[in-house]
Parts: structure tokens; C-alpha cells; sequence
């Protein structure tokens, strides 16, 4: 999964969603992976209104990455071609291959395993009680 | 003529194949009405609102091969007037999750290698193994397509856990028990319980909540499942509005659907359509004896390109109905009331594949089709 994904997604408990601390989730144990991905300065200053910078400077952080300007580049900011390619790089062409994603509410850690990250639930999160079609018969 | 993607990297043990219903979602989001709409809403240069040329997210939940995704992301200039969007994928298998990560970058990759197009700039950031939309952000989803499990069935299979999508739960498993493995997570590519509105109905449910202001959700239903009374449904939200936008005029049983969210302006907001689905049942029939007769003959041959499959297909109905009268077996089951479990108690007139208990959806349309079309033999 690209590193931009974690400005997408949130706790899978219902509960959790209306909580603050459930975003972003917190990255534990990441390994990455850079795949090198064609620069485009126009495509990532069409990315950058989708993204949450306050998620995305503590998920920065937590990767390891060099720190993010405070505020999202605006205006003259987003000519800045270093600056491009900074988040170019942090958001399209670092993948975490494993790890965590861990919630800020209820502590649950979500597996990432070969870039698929797992949000299925245990079934006592999940509420998920229905009986398997095979055991029906 | 518009590619479909490759998907012969994918393994449909578990994995609903692509079949007529996912060509005709791929038939309808190209069609010239709706990607002139799309288009008119999502492409760059209207504007010079930042807001307004930020990236679509498309979200497809339940991606299965990926091949919707994949032609989507690859297709994303003829469909939304643009060459970057983000996609990404959820399924409650982690099989499909790979197999549409792969589908996606193999379809991205093979556009921007054909000589006629401008630099394809659309990026696939992540398949997830999750329920539906439950692993994203409220208000983040631009387009949301769900191709779902719509048929009708007495129960609706339990979602999986983590634990049974966890790569190493599959070592030292037995033979007979990755059957029953198999078998599960093909009966969560179809199985919709009650109506065969189960899981669409915890989608629809999502719906408000998970797109953004400019969001839209494509979505996929079959006559069983009410479309009239889906869109009366919606309507009652508030603020929410639903029309069929058109028929496909194939097999009777198929139409398309669309619903809207009412905007403060004239200007429709999120719109929901179907094209409908009439059978899902083609990932069982591969385990029968007579899965030769489902796979093979004209329509594999043509699967060249979607259109040339779909149209092909049509015409093979009529032209050589010897060769595949057996995908008109499955769409005459689909005329019925609730084809996948009437004959439940029966016991199904051919041999099974395997002297075990089977899912008893299996059965009944292996029985029907048995019944319906024995000319096929051989």
C-alpha cells in the first residue's frame, strides 16, 4: 500500500469513527518499499487538496520521514519543485510492505502483510455472527 | 474499442470470474451518457478552484478479479475527462486483493504503453482486505462502484476474519477443508441472503456518509432485488433522489438504475445505477462434471476485448445457441422468483464432484441446468 493510503482510510469499528484518535492510525514496525513512480508536477498539485495535512505530517513522522512544512503548500508553494517531489516521494512511490496500522481509540492493530493491509475484523469487534454457508447443509 | 484488462495472472478458486454482469458495469460507466456526465464533474481545466481539480478517489468495494477497477483506472481519460485518479480497492479476500492489485497495474501499465495515448498518470494506492467501505474515512470516496453479491439465498454468509485471510492459516490445511475454504469465499461472491439485499443494503447504508461532497456511487443490482423498491428506499433519506436511466435491452431481467442525491442547484449529485446482474453461479459450475459446459465455445474465444465479448455473446444467443445455450439456462434461473434455493431438499440429478456436502446453492442450479439444458451434453 502507498503511503498515501493512510490519509484514506480510518478504524474499522463503528465506534471509533466519530473519534478523533481514530486518524490516522499509527504506523507500527514498517518496513518500505520505494517503486519508483514517474514525476509529475501537475498530478501531485492535484493530490495535494485531497490530503490531510495534519495526518499526513504525523503519519511523515512516524515513517521516518524529514519533516513536513506546517502548513499545506499553497499558492507560490506548490511551484516549489523540491517540495514536490518531497511529497511526490512520501506519498506515490513509498509503499509499506509490513507493519501495523494501529488505532488511537480502541488500540486494535491492523496487519499489513506484503502491502495488503487486513481490516477484517476479530469477530467480537465485528459483530459478525452469522453462520458459515457450508454449515447450513 | 476499449481494452479489458488481463486477467489471466488470476486464480478463480476463490474469485468471482469476470462474467457478463462485470462487462456490462464496464459497458455502462463507458457509455458516451455517462462519461460525459462523469467527465463534466470530475475532469481538470473547468476551473481554476483548486478544489475542483483535485484528484477523484474511486473506491471499488468487493473488487473481486479487479477487472472493473483496472479498466477504470486504465480507461480514466475516456471515463472521468482525465489522466490522474487514485484507486483504490477493498474485498473481504485477501486472493482478490492481490489478484486487483496486480489486474490494476497490468491494466494501467498496458495503457500507458499503447502508442495513442498522452502520459497516463492514474496510480493504484492500495487494495484492502476489509468489509466493504469499513476501512475508509468518512467523506473521502469521490466514485464508489460495488458490483455485489446479488442473489437471493436463505442465509447470507458470515464476513471472514482477519484470522482466515491471514496467509499462513492456509498451510497444513487439508485438501478437503481448502474446498470448504474455496467454497465459502465463492458463496461471499454471490450470496446476497434476504432479496439478495443483504450486504447492498449495508452499502447503501454507507452511502451518505462515506462520499464526498462531489461523490457518486455506481452500483449494480438484478431484478430480485427490487430495484423500484431500492430507489423508494433512498428517496426516503432525504435529500436523495433515484431513476432508471435505461435498459440494456439484452436478456430480459436487465435494466439500469439510477439514483441521485438532490443538490441545492438543478445539478444531479450522486447517481447510483445498474445494469443488472442475473448470475453469479458461474464459479460453482467450474466445480461440477459439466464445467465444460460453461467454459469453452464462442465466448472465451472472442474475450478479446469487453465489447467484442458482449456483443459477441448476444449474437451467439441467437446465432449458436448449440455452443452456449447453457448461459440461457442461467439467465432463464434468473427470471425466477428466487432460483437459488428452490430445490434445497432436492437432491441434484447428476453426480456431485466430490462425495461431501456441498453448498446447497451448488446443487440446485447445477440441478436446474441439468434439467434445462440437456442437449448440451457432450
Amino acid at each position: 500500500m502507498k503511503v498515501i493510503t493512510a490519509n484514506f482510510v480510518t478504524c474499522a469499528v463503528k465506534e471509533c469513527k466519530t473519534t478523533a484518535t481514530s486518524f490516522p492510525l499509527h504506523f507500527h514496525d514498517a518496513e518500505l518499499e520505494l517503486q519508483e513512480v514517474d514525476f509529475q508536477p501537475e498530478f501531485i498539485r492535484n493530490v495535494i487538496p485531497r490530503i490531510d495535512w495534519e495526518g499526513l505530517r504525523t503519519t511523515a513522522n512516524e515513517l521516518g520521514f524529514p519533516s513536513l512544512p506546517e502548513t499545506k503548500p499553497e499558492g507560490d508553494a506548490l511551484t516549489n519543485e523540491q517540495t514536490l517531489k518531497d511529497l511526490h516521494r512520501l506519498l506515490l512511490e513509498t509503499q509499506v510492505m509490513e507493519g501495523k496500522l494501529v488505532c488511537g481509540t480502541c488500540g486494535h492493530a491492523y496487519a499489513i502483510k506484503e502491502g495488503i493491509a487486513n481490516f477484517l475484523l476479530p469477530s467480537h469487534l465485528g459483530k459478525s455472527n452469522r453462520i458459515p454457508i457450508q454449515e447450513l447443509n | 474499442m476499449l481494452p479489458t484488462p488481463d486477467t489471466s495472472h488470476v486464480s478463480f478458486d476463490t474469485i468471482y470470474e469476470p462474467s457478463e454482469d462485470s462487462y456490462l458495469f464496464l459497458d455502462t460507466l463507458a457509455s458516451a451518457s455517462e462519461s460525459q456526465w462523469l467527465s463534466d464533474r470530475f475532469q481538470t481545466g473547468t476551473s481554476s478552484n483548486l478544489a475542483s481539480s483535485a484528484v477523484p478517489l474511486v473506491v471499488e468495494a468487493g473488487t473481486g478479479s479487479g477487472v472493473v477497477l483496472g479498466f477504470v483506472a486504465a480507461q480514466s481519460q475516456k471515463i472521468f475527462g482525465r489522466q490522474d485518479i487514485l484507486t483504490l480497492g477493498t474485498d473481504v479476500n485477501r486472493n482478490a486483493c492481490l489478484a486487483t492489485r496486480e489486474t490494476v497495474s497490468r491494466a494501467i501499465s498496458a495503457e500507458q504503453q499503447s502508442s495513442d495515448t498522452t502520459a497516463l498518470k492514474t496510480i493504484h494506492i492500495s487494495s484492502l482486505t476489509g468489509d466493504l467501505c469499513s476501512p475508509l474515512r468518512p467523506g473521502s470516496v469521490d466514485v464508489l462502484l460495488f458490483n455485489p453479491p446479488y442473489v437471493p439465498t436463505d442465509e447470507l454468509p458470515r464476513l471472514p476474519t482477519a484470522l482466515e485471510n491471514d496467509p499462513t492459516s492456509l498451510k497444513g490445511m487439508s485438501s478437503s477443508a481448502r474446498f470448504d475454504q474455496d467454497s465459502y469465499f465463492l458463496s461471499l461472491t454471490y450470496a446476497g441472503g434476504a432479496d439478495g439485499m443483504e450486504t447492498t443494503n449495508r452499502l447503501l447504508d454507507a452511502i451518505p456518509g462515506i462520499l464526498s461532497d462531489r461523490g457518486v456511487a455506481y452500483v449494480l443490482l438484478c431484478k430480485q432485488n427490487q430495484p423500484e423498491v431500492v430507489k423508494e428506499q433512498i428517496r426516503g433519506w432525504g435529500g436523495w433522489d433515484a431513476e432508471t436511466v435505461g435498459s440494456s435491452g439484452m436478456q430480459a431481467g436487465w435494466e439500469k438504475l439510477v439514483i441521485k442525491k438532490m443538490g441545492d442547484d438543478d445539478d444531479p449529485e450522486p447517481i447510483i445505477f445498474g445494469p443488472w446482474r442475473g448470475l453469479s453461479a458461474t464459479p460453482f459450475l467450474k466445480r461440477s462434471p459439466n464445467a465444460r459446459l460453461f467454459r469453452g465455445g464462442p465466448i472465451d474465444d472472442l474475450k478479446t476485448t469487453w465489447m467484442r465479448h458482449y456483443l459477441a455473446s448476444r449474437e451467439s444467443y441467437r446465432s449458436t445457441p448449440g455452443n452456449i445455450s447453457t448461459h440461457i439456462a442461467l439467465a432463464d434461473c434468473a427470471l425466477k422468483p428466487r432460483p437459488f434455493s428452490v430445490t434445497v431438499n432436492e437432491t441434484p440429478k447428476t453426480s456431485r464432484p466430490r462425495p461431501r456436502p456441498q453448498p446447497r446453492d451448488e446443487g440446485s442450479i447445477y440441478s436446474q441446468l441439468a434439467g434445462n439444458s440437456p442437449k448440451n451434453e457432450g
